[in-house]
């Protein structure tokens, strides 16, 4: 079976967090080169690291990883926004 | 690991390394059937392209000690990538030693210690092989 490819925000949360891959590779018990490929959405990654990735960001899951490509985060803030308004 | 150079260059090490060693062994029948050990001296001919490539391609990039490694030093993606490249290396192996004691059996060869290294050094150098083949080019900014 082949397997799906899962969209993430990796990159975008680290860099708001200021981390360097190395750091957040050495949060999550990974080697650093993993995280680039996470990342680049090259590698899917088990669900244990998914806990992990999310753990360090603080956020759940499914607003860091997705099988749909994923909205930019300020597009959300803006849908969010709006609906307030509304 | 360090996949820094490009994979042209990291195929060419690949092809380079392999036609070495099969040309170790296949001179090494030649100077057996002409029955002159003083040929023996062209060995070091391949020998030393041989293990130049092996240190430049597989040694100094850390491939070799990357398939070697214990499985608890590897990560998740690291972990799969042995799998796949151990995978193909049982594979590709086991079509190449059948092919030689076939090609040996036929040609009434015996076979040598020359092949036995040979083979045995394939066998633990196939993953590296695999994975400096088809891995991409590794460009880490942040």
């Amino acid at each position: 079976m082949k397997p799906r490819k899962i969209y993430n925000r990796i990159a975008i949360l680290r860099k708001e967090k200021a981390l360097t891959r190395k750091d957040l590779a050495e949060k999550i018990g990974v080697n650093f080169q993993t995280v680039g490929y996470l990342e680049r959405e090259e590698y899917n990654p088990s669900l244990d690291l998914a806990f992990r990735i999310s753990a360090v960001f603080g956020l759940p899951i499914d607003l860091i990883f997705s099988t749909e490509p994923l909205k930019p985060l300020s597009e959300l803030i803006i849908e969010k926004y709006k609906s307030k308004l509304d | 690991m360090e996949l820094k150079t490009s994979k042209s260059s990291r195929r060419i090490g690949v092809i380079l390394n392999f036609i070495c060693l099969t040309a170790i062994v296949l001179l090494f029948e030649l100077i057996k059937l002409k029955q002159n050990p003083k040929l023996l001296i062209y060995e070091l001919f391949p020998l030393g392209i041989f293990v130049i490539s092996y240190f430049i391609y597989f040694g100094k990039t850390g491939l070799w000690k990357f398939t070697h490694k214990s499985l608890n030093k590897l990560d998740e993606r690291e972990i799969q990538l042995t799998n796949k490249s151990l995978r193909f290396s049982y594979f590709l192996f086991a079509v190449i030693t059948l092919s030689l004691f076939m090609i040996y059996t036929l040609l009434g060869l015996q076979v040598n210690m020359v092949l036995m290294v040979s083979l045995l050094f394939l066998a633990h150098i196939l993953p590296a092989y695999f994975i400096s083949w088809t891995a991409k080019k590794i460009i880490e900014e942040d």
